[in-house]
């Protein structure tokens, strides 16, 4: 026999036994994180990890903050928290999800299990297996997962001829609570720029999310090791900083300890708050204790709207009166001034001197070559109605 | 004066009958009905009978059945012959029998599509169907767009809109896919060359993914007249189509006049310029109050002809803005309200490249004039076809120019007249452009090993691409392995994606307009004068880095033309043929192109005024090339000088680049063609004949099987032109070759000893 028909005779060998040898690379991964090997035929590296938490409420109030869209407490420990690794970042139906990360709460620990795909097409025994499991969750939470992760991971089950279970449960995308308080506080609302700002984490060794699927494809055609490590932690991260901030976000209503809120924060609040109904009037001294130094023009602004809509305008009058002198307030609260004395009050001549000082302000700002004519518009309208309604009065 | 008045008042002016060529005047044809086909559900036949139609014609009646049988059909339709219910009568009945039907429509342009969404909105309101009809693409907000995904019937699309926004995200179209029944491909005949071999490449992933969702929906197709619709329907489907040219709409009679202006300088050849002569017959016609369109051959004689007959607006009788130009370059807002003015009829005269010629809906004008041939029989035709209301008599001037092309086609009317019209030829195989949509397709779904793409070649393309690791082969498939978004690559419809954009700097940096690249190099170099809508303007600067072209009007009195430079370089040899006296090859050839300077011409008299010159990137693209090759020998024997076979050559190429469109359907500017005396590669005196596109569209291969004709027609056209040294309708402008030229190309020629007959 010669060498070449030995060797072919040791490869048929292996084919017999029908086991795939498991790569070196994935091994050492394993080894690395102390993970489990799923799947001999088409292996899926799944990675466990518990940290316990200090004991915080179990129970997430987002009613003001998801506007009325969770409007009965969330139960922490029914919640699915999720997030994926891709290999690309605009998405479409090429895109791989590599690493699909969950995390969920039980008894005061925070569960994390993540699933690594060391290859293409490793999808359908997972898929079919997790679908399942998702069923023991009533909530699905993410960062960002309505717009990017839930259709990626969408698109990977139609591809496999399956439906994805998560797309049917209430999905609590925490970006968008996150924007409507931080927005305006920092340069942006990412993930990690939150954990950092609120729950004071600062990730060392972390790889940009941009990296992420180049270092994928690394990874598939070198077998080195060290940067999709990275990846795989920086996943993990995501995931806990996730369970972190929606307790956070449920602190800002309920309970007082170590939660200020900047004053951007405070005004975009307060502008949620007024947009609601019905207002919820208590939420807003809730803000004033958690707010540092003189409350900001903007807040006083919403808050005195606020005041109007629960029907309370002759409060909202003293808050008008304050603001009547801001620069970016000044005709809103004149106008609303106005209405009040014409049509609650009657008194249309105290009515008629408003509008002519706001329409005096106005005409000195034209000069300098500001112009507002829609509301300049608006205000010789009113003075028209007035002066007729004084006249009679008269 | 209505038409036919103006047809005898035409009859009866001997100055313009002299003119003329030929005066060919159609016959009317009436209607031709068939009774409702026995699967058209009486519900539909109902609502038919409501709306006034009692019958079909011949040609809906028999793509109903056709399509019935379960058969792929395209429809030739003239314009204004029942078209849109041809192709979606099929559709509203399925939606009859099942409300979940899904149909796509595709439009070759965004323009189209939503002016064919009107239409078919207005035939589901007719019919009462609650068919839900969107149209999407780049403008449809986001809200919308989920609707459509989920809820849409009828999903009109374009091709761009296609292979970029609906494949790439299929499986948030599973609704569309899983249930589709239908895909409508308009104006089919629009999809040659490069378009259409990107579009053939586009159906077979639409296909594929259909496959995967587990649907296959018919193909309806429509197509002007051409010589080859069924092939054409083919190879951009795929699929075996039936075809449908029994058209049974009627139409009115139909006057061709073939007009060739009266010469001015027999020595030189010339004959009166187009655009002067368009405007004196502009002159005979407006005072009748027919509305009037305008072909013209290029954006810039559209507004060259915009802007004369603006001057003489007073003395037509018309406002300055009852002319308009209309043409690509334009904003679409603009565009929108161009059509609305000649609809309503406020425009009586308009001005138009070929982007009138589609299907676009401007209702019918009286008089259509073609300001030069439009390059192919088929263009000529549909042109023709925006004149004459449905059973009226319509009239068609087609004005000469000294072009080789026309002046061939004034001489032989009978080969206009007489010959079908072109093929339209498609590469499905052009290699760059398979290969991007090899990308495409492996994005959205990854490729089983033994899956086809394309025949024989696709392991092979796959393996490289894997090689480059853009894929990887994994568990017996190619998985796309790239975070970019391989769609965005890859634009239908010109070799480059990217535009240039045309900034007025005297009115606040206002975009007027955007230009393709290649055509950026050669209209918007620094120091062009452009022409925008009539109006001349000065280019400040070409930032080609930032694709910026900043512009300022002037008042100028002459126009620039790029001076553009060649080189090319043999790759490879296909095939090779000795013809005896001369031989041909087929080759792969790598040319780089670049403007080099400009000249001004003078507006009105079209002197050359001056030069300059012009500092831009050379533009480089690998093609296919048919080369013809005259050995020393034989040029030698018959007493050449080296001078002398330079000169003849040159003669020789310009004719066979302009009379090339006879044989293929092409634009003059899809071919281009170079003469050299000693070429580096064949050491012998040469002419090239090469497609203008990167990866060839097969035009020179098309060419290398019918070089000879292509020879002997360029030998019977010089030989019969009355000009005396050569002119612009045979070898070339009379100043740019000595006084022997045409003598030098008429002898290469007649020792060619060519046997094929025109």
């Amino acid at each position: 026999m010669d060498i070449s028909r030995k060797l072919a005779y040791y490869r048929k060998g292996d084919q017999k036994t029908g086991k795939k040898v498991i790569s070196s690379p994935l091994a050492a991964l394993r080894d690395h994180f102390g993970a489990t090997i799923l799947y001999e035929e088409h292996p899926v590296l799944c990675l466990e990890r518990d940290e316990e938490e200090e004991q915080a409420d179990v129970r997430v109030d987002l009613n003001i903050l998801s506007r009325g869209e969770f409007p009965t407490p969330v139960n922490l420990s029914e919640c699915l928290f999720f997030d994926l690794e891709t290999s690309g970042l605009i998405g479409g139906s090429g895109v791989y999800a590599f690493l699909i990360g969950f995390a969920w709460w039980h008894k005061g620990r925070i569960h994390t299990r993540r699933y690594f795909l060391p290859d293409y097409g490793r999808e359908p025994q997972l898929f079919t297996e997790l679908n399942p499991w998702f069923t023991s969750f009533n909530y699905i939470v993410s960062y960002n997962g309505k717009s990017f992760d839930m259709p990626v991971l969408n698109s990977r089950f139609l591809m496999n001829r399956q439906n994805l279970h998560l797309m049917n449960m209430p999905h609590i995308d925490l970006v968008h609570p996150v924007r409507r308080v931080w927005q305006n506080s920092f340069p942006s609302c990412d993930l990690q720029t939150m954990e950092r700002e609120l729950l004071g984490f600062h990730r060392t060794n972390d790889i940009p999310g941009a990296f992420i699927p180049q270092v994928y494809f690394d990874f598939l055609e070198t077998g080195r090791l060290h940067d999709i490590v990275r990846v795989i932690d920086h996943n993990y991260y995501d995931l806990v900083s996730m369970v972190r901030l929606m307790q956070k976000l449920h602190t800002i209503f309920n309970g007082e300890e170590d939660s200020a809120l900047d004053h951007p924060a405070i005004c975009r609040l307060s502008r949620l708050l007024s947009g609601l109904s019905p207002v919820p009037l208590n939420s807003f001294d809730l803000l004033e204790k958690k707010a540092t130094g003189p409350l900001p023009a903007d807040y006083l602004f919403w808050k005195s709207m606020a005041m109007k809509r629960a029907g309370r305008a002759d409060q909202a009058l003293i808050l008008w009166r304050e603001l009547q002198n801001h620069p970016r307030h000044a005709f809103a609260v004149m106008e609303e001034i106005a209405k009040y004395l014409e049509h609650r009050l009657k008194k249309y001549k105290e009515a008629l001197q408003v509008v002519d000082r706001a329409l005096h302000i106005m005409d000195i700002q034209r000069e300098f070559g500001y112009n507002n004519t829609p509301l300049y518009r608006e205000f010789e309208r009113r003075r028209r109605r007035l002066s007729e309604k004084s006249k009679v009065k008269n | 004066m209505n038409l036919d008045q103006l047809i005898d008042y035409l009859a009866n002016d001997n100055g313009f009958r002299q003119r003329l060529s030929k005066w060919v005047t159609l016959p009317a044809k009436a209607a031709r009905y068939a009774p409702f086909p026995n699967g058209l559900h009486p519900g539909m036949i109902a609502s038919l009978k409501k709306k006034g139609i009692k019958q079909l014609f011949t040609h809906q009646a028999s793509a109903f059945e056709a399509v019935s049988r379960g058969e792929n059909v395209v429809v030739v339709t003239p314009t204004a012959s029942g078209k849109t219910l041809a192709y979606n009568l099929p559709v509203f009945n399925q939606l009859m029998n099942d409300p979940e039907t899904r149909a796509l429509y595709l439009f070759p342009t965004k323009a189209l599509s939503q002016d064919q969404l009107k239409e078919i909105e207005d035939l589901n309101g007719k019919l009462q169907l609650r068919a839900k009809a969107y149209t999407f693409d780049g403008d449809t907000p986001a809200d919308i767009r989920r609707t459509i995904r989920t809820a849409g019937n009828l999903v009109v699309t374009n091709p761009d809109m296609l292979h970029q926004g609906i494949l790439p995200h299929h499986t948030l179209w599973i609704k569309l896919f899983e249930n589709l029944k239908y895909i409508i491909i308009d104006e089919v005949h629009m999809y040659r060359g490069v378009f259409g071999s990107h579009v053939a490449n586009l159906m077979t992933r639409l296909k594929r993914l259909c496959a995967f969702y587990g649907s296959s929906p018919l193909f309806i197709l429509s197509s002007a007249t051409i010589d080859n619709p069924g092939e054409l329907a083919e190879t951009i489907t795929g699929e075996k189509v039936r075809l449908i040219d029994d058209n049974g709409a009627p139409s009115g009679e139909k006057h061709f006049l073939m007009y060739n202006p009266p010469v001015v300088n027999a020595e030189l050849g010339l004959r009166r310029g187009v655009v002067n002569e368009v405007k004196s017959i502009c002159r005979k016609i407006v005072p009748t109050g027919a509305q009037i369109i305008i072909f013209a051959r290029s954006r810039m004689r559209v507004e060259l002809l915009v802007t004369y007959l603006q001057d003489i607006a007073a003395e037509l009788g018309l406002g300055r803005d009852q002319i308009r130009g209309y043409r690509g370059g334009f904003l679409p807002r603009e565009r929108r309200e161009i059509e609305q003015g000649i609809k309503k009829g406020a425009i009586r005269l308009v001005v138009s490249t070929n982007a009138l010629e589609l299907g676009i809906d401007i209702g019918q004008l009286d008089v259509a004039i073609l300001a030069g041939y439009p390059g192919s029989i088929a263009s000529a035709w549909q042109q023709s076809g925006r004149a004459g209301r449905r059973n009226k008599t319509s009239l068609t001037i087609m004005v000469a120019s000294s072009a080789p092309l026309d002046q061939y086609l004034m001489e032989k009317p009978a080969f206009f007249f007489g010959k079908n019209p072109e093929t339209a030829y498609v590469d499905r195989e052009n290699l760059p452009i398979v290969m991007s949509h090899l990308k495409c397709a492996a994005f959205e779904l990854p490729f089983r090993e033994d899956e086809q793409f394309i025949p024989h070649a696709t392991a092979h393309l796959l393996d490289f691409l894997a090689s480059e690791r853009i894929l990887r082969k994994a568990e017996g498939h190619y998985y796309w392995m790239s975070d970019i978004y391989p769609a965005d690559e890859v634009g239908l419809r010109n070799s480059t994606q990217e535009n240039v954009v045309i900034v007025d700097t005297t009115r606040q940096n206002k975009v007027i307009g955007e230009m393709d690249m290649f055509g950026a190099q050669e209209m918007l170099h620094s120091e062009a004068v452009y022409i925008h809508n009539g109006l001349p303007y000065y280019v400040d600067k070409l930032e080609w880095e930032e694709l910026k072209a900043y512009v300022h009007r002037i008042d100028a009195d002459h126009y620039t033309d790029a001076i553009t430079k060649v080189d090319i370089k043999v790759l490879d040899v296909a095939e090779e043929k000795s013809r005896g006296r001369y031989a041909k090859m087929l080759t792969e050839v790598a040319v780089t192109r670049a403007v080099t300077g400009y000249k001004k011409i003078k507006f009105k008299t079209h002197e050359n005024i001056g030069f300059g010159r012009v500092y831009l990137p050379e533009l480089e693209m690998q093609t296919t090339a048919l080369m013809l090759r005259f050995p020393m020998e034989m040029l030698k024997e018959n007493g050449f000088k080296e001078s002398e076979t330079g000169e003849g050559l040159k003669s020789i190429a310009y004719a066979l680049r302009h009379l090339a469109p006879l044989f293929i359907i092409c634009d003059i500017s899809d071919i281009a063609i170079f003469s050299v005396v000693r070429d580096p590669f064949a050491r012998e005196p040469v002419i090239y004949i090469y497609d203008k596109y990167q990866g060839g569209i097969g035009l020179s291969k098309k060419l290398y099987a019918r070089e000879e004709l292509l020879l002997a027609a360029a030998q019977e056209h010089i030989s019969s032109c009355p000009c005396k040294q050569g002119c612009p309708a045979c070898i070339g402008p009379s100043l740019e070759h000595g006084e022997d030229a045409k003598l030098l190309a008429l002898k290469i020629l007649n020792s060619l000893e060519l046997k094929a007959q025109v």
